[in-house]
């Protein structure tokens, strides 16, 4: 019996457990960890939300997850767009740049060769340069060479309007990964705003989709 | 909004059943070592990999935990639960690869079993394995000791003047056998007849394989205790993989024993969720929109949601200077990065110079310095890790502390647990712990711990201390025994700067459950050096077993001189020379292997004038340690770390005092080495 009471005071103290310091607090961290089964965006994406912003579709295609990002800053060529729960994309003229929380540590990437070509609808060889931060908290840089190449012209169903597009392919490859991207460019806007777009080897590639005023 | 949900959580279901390994995985043995079902072969775990095993059949538990040392160096610690007349035996294993696999030969290794517990499994073993096929291994060797116990043969080393003669086991029927145990049985390695062994490893797929093994380890000890039967040389198991990482056997030793067994392999390199869980960034702005206020407030508040505390600023028309302490980022290159995210949203753009001042209980430690316009410039580089930390510096922030008092308190449950007593080989209590923390002055603060266990048997032992030493650790169920409510700790405790590169301590009170005193300490370590050097002393008396506010007879001068060495390959080192609690002289050595990401393999051992025979069983102090930071598993920063350290015996020799906050462990992640090492995740 008193073993039994004793188990009950462990449980009635855990669920007590409180500390002024919430990043220390053991309870603190495991109701964080699992708090997103009483997922609530949090009030950073709120504020956003609050405001006409333009809305990012992305679809992992290997993993099967689909979801939305709202845009946080557009910065010249590059634009973060955020997440419910604080994950983030970068996009340069809509070519991925990097991301945050999405199970890839993409932590940059120089994409000046490919994105000139891509942009104006031109065939080439473009050198690409992608740094990941590996499991020891070391950022990796890895050296792709890839093949511009136009498909043809599109049109791009948009929420709110049709948009006429130049469909560009690229097929990149290292001495340890290749990987075949395609890319709807508004040439009018100067950036991809369709795209399908290999991330890294963990989630693979990702369907990319800038709606505008998407509410 | 329903769709803008947490997806960030999926992906980290998707990748939380364990971290990719980084390499073909070798079958494991009921020893937890590369292997066959008993039998070793000539493979290895990849570099820095672990393993943690449990393998049960009629023979006995064997609990084994494996680290792959270095490339070809394999160590496996084990701890054995034999039922059939209870007894408990821990021993250690090495295995070295003396050549890998080539196209033309085969991987050659030796061993050494169980080479300091009592003696039990002990057995040397030289081993070749080749891959035949896509699908076939085949391993020979020759083996003396537990491996030669029938169809024996003369020592083929004899040449060498080792011995044939016969090995007489320990019988762990009887545990008091001749000696204490737990020294380098040297004199035993390679002596005595030898037995040949083989076997193969058959993989049907990547999930499943078969094992089959001719062994010549009669289980000679087992069958002293009796029912124990081997009815045949052969052995034989069935391995089925079911995860990555998760490694499940079934397996028959003897024709006659049938048992189960279950590894997982972790790799340390990589994280659990790649790239973390931690919060998108916030930007940095290089636009005017930066509206007036009172600045330092604003600062306090954007810090706040980075898990960042402002303990104080200096901020002039074009270079700002924080002071603040970390209380969520175990990488401290990221903290220093969300810091200068936050001060680029904050400031006014004139502001330029940031300087990132860290303090450690209100004390500081170290400062990294970056400018603005290089972080507007770089924050969208590919190489913005490399091209960020050559534009920053680095230094020693040896200045006058900048700190507001501060009231911390938390209530939680604790468990507090002892591991290898000969009766129980766990023991836990827990309960609940209230602490407070109260900064009066920078570097000043006092501190309080109290416990209450509810439930547990900690002290449920009738096994009294036999030690002929003064009884300052082996005694220790005593405390838990006969206290209640307990003043775990009580301490007035002053960190300060006394000079450049350099840092004290003093501390004062109920420094740990046992001793109360005072201690002091001093640390040179300079900023950019892979060096340090400490000296503390203490003069403590232990404490009423009630853990209340009384104290015994016995008292104590204790103090090391200390030595640090980061060998910059992951190896760091530690000397510690001087005088123990129980008034014993001598030293103790500490080698870790630390991964990048803060996982950390380790072990110890004491020696000092205390003889081996009045040290008592185990003959002196040694142990592991494992740490893994939480944030490995669950991808969300916390400076919370997951620590086991695994003590022989908990005897009086070599017996060091656990006082709180030593200084090199508190300011060592904020030193040059250790922030430049995580900065590939500065702009993360």
């Amino acid at each position: 019996m008193m073993r039994f009471l004793g188990v009950a005071f462990v449980f009635a103290t855990s669920l007590a457990a409180c500390s002024t310091d919430k990043e220390q607090s053991s309870f603190g961290l495991a109701s964080s960890y699992f708090s997103q089964q009483q997922f609530a965006p949090s009030p950073r994406f709120n504020s956003l939300f609050a405001e006409q912003r333009s809305v990012l579709d992305i679809e992992f295609i290997d993993l099967g997850v689909t979801g939305k990002l709202i845009l946080e800053q557009q910065d010249g060529a590059f634009a973060r767009y955020l997440s419910a729960d604080l994950g983030g994309v970068v996009l340069q003229r809509g070519i991925l740049h990097s991301v945050y929380g999405f199970g890839e540590p993409l932590a940059g990437a120089e994409l000046s060769q490919s994105l000139s070509l891509i942009i104006a609808g031109r065939s080439g060889v473009a050198n690409r340069f992608h740094t990941y931060v590996d499991g020891e908290d070391r950022a990796q840089t890895r050296t792709y060479l890839c093949e511009i190449a136009p498909v043809g012209p599109r049109d791009v169903m948009l929420e709110a309007e049709t948009v006429q597009t130049t469909l560009m392919s690229e097929r990149c490859s290292s001495l340890e990964h290749s990987f075949d991207n395609l890319y709807w460019v508004d040439t009018l806007r100067g950036e991809a705003i369709q795209s399908r777009q290999w991330v890294g080897e963990n989630v693979g590639s990702m369907v990319i989709r800038v709606t505008r005023q998407d509410f | 909004m329903q769709i803008f949900r947490s997806f960030t959580a999926v992906f980290a279901a998707l990748t939380s059943f364990g971290t990719p390994l980084s390499a073909e995985i070798p079958t494991l043995s009921t020893y937890g070592t590369p292997g066959l079902v008993d039998l070793p072969t000539a493979s290895v775990l990849p570099d820095g990999h672990l393993s943690f095993g449990v393998s049960y059949s009629e023979l006995g538990l064997r609990n084994n935990f494996t680290f792959q040392v270095l490339p070809k160096l394999t160590g496996t610690f084990r701890y054995t639960v034999v039922e059939s007349d209870v007894f408990y035996d821990r021993s250690f294993d090495l295995h070295y690869q003396l050549l890998n696999e080539t196209d033309t030969r085969p991987s050659l290794a030796m061993g050494l079993r169980d080479i300091i517990g009592t003696g039990v499994y002990s057995g040397e073993y030289i081993v070749a394995t080749k891959t035949v096929s896509e699908v076939l291994q085949v391993t020979g060797g020759l083996g003396w000791g537990r491996f030669a116990g029938r169809n024996s043969f003369d020592n083929p080393l004899s040449v060498f003047g080792l011995s044939s003669e016969e090995r007489i086991f320990n019988n762990p029927a009887s545990l008091e056998f001749s000696g204490t145990g737990g020294q380098l049985e040297t004199g035993r390695w390679f002596q005595g007849p030898a037995s040949f062994f083989a076997g193969l490893d058959w993989a049907f797929s990547d999930q499943l394989s078969v094992q089959l093994e001719y062994s010549n380890d009669d289980y000679g000890t087992e069958r002293l205790l009796g029912g124990t039967k081997i009815s045949s040389p052969f052995n034989a198991s069935v391995q089925y993989s079911p995860l990555d990482s998760f490694y499940l056997k079934a397996y028959v030793i003897g024709g006659e024993n049938f048992g189960v067994q279950l590894n997982y392999v972790l790799n340390p390199t990589e994280r659990f969720i790649k790239g973390g869980r931690e919060p998108f960034p916030q930007p940095i702005r290089s636009s005017s929109d930066f509206s007036a206020g009172d600045v330092e407030e604003k600062l306090r508040r954007n810090l706040s949601h980075e898990g960042l505390v402002l303990d104080g600023s200096q901020i002039d028309t074009t270079s700002a200077r924080v002071y603040v302490g970390n209380n969520r980022w175990d990488v401290e290159a990221q903290a220093a990065g969300r810091t200068a995210r936050v001060l680029t949203n904050s400031l006014p753009l004139n502001v330029e110079d940031f300087t990132v001042v860290f303090q450690e209980r209100g004390v500081p430690i170290s400062s990294v310095s970056t400018k603005r316009s290089d972080l507007e410039e770089l924050q969208y580089h590919y190489d913005a890790a490399w091209l960020t930390r050559v534009r920053a510096n680095i230094d020693d922030a040896n200045q006058v502390s900048v700190a507001q008092s501060k009231l911390d308190f938390s209530f939680e449950p604790y468990t507090a647990f002892s591991f290898f007593d000969p009766q129980s080989p766990i023991r836990v209590d827990v309960g609940a712990q209230l602490s407070a923390s109260y900064r009066v002055l920078p570097g000043f603060t006092l501190d309080a711990r109290l416990r209450y266990p509810f439930a547990g048997n900690l002290g449920d032992t009738d096994r009294e201390s036999d030690s002929v030493l003064p009884r300052v650790r082996s005694e220790a169920f005593l405390f838990a025994r006969d206290s209640e409510l307990e003043v775990n700790t009580l301490t007035a405790e002053y960190i300060w700067r006394p000079a450049p590169e350099t840092f004290g301590r003093m501390t004062a009170g109920y420094l740990e459950n046992q001793f109360g005193g005072v201690s002091a300490e001093a640390l040179w370590y300079p900023i950019d050096s892979r060096m340090a050097y400490g000296a503390e002393i203490n003069y403590v008396r232990q404490r009423d077993f009630d853990m209340l506010f009384g104290f015994q007879d016995l008292d104590a001068v204790t103090g090391h001189f200390s030595g640090y060495y980061d060998f910059g390959n992951g190896f760091h080192t530690q000397v510690d020379i001087g005088r123990y609690l129980a008034g014993d002289w001598g030293g103790t050595l500490t080698v870790n292997r630390e991964f990048n990401n803060g996982v950390r393999v380790g072990g110890y051992f004491t020696l000092t004038d205390v003889p081996f025979d009045k040290f008592g069983e185990g003959s002196f102090d040694k142990g592991l340690t494992l740490e893994i930071p939480l944030s490995f598993f669950t991808g969300q920063p916390t400076r919370r770390v997951l620590k086991q350290n695994l003590q022989a015996v908990n005897r009086d020799g070599g017996a060091r005092l656990n006082v709180s906050n030593r200084l090199y462990p508190l300011v060592r992640d904020y030193r040059g080495a250790e922030l430049s090492d995580g900065w590939g995740r500065y702009l993360r």
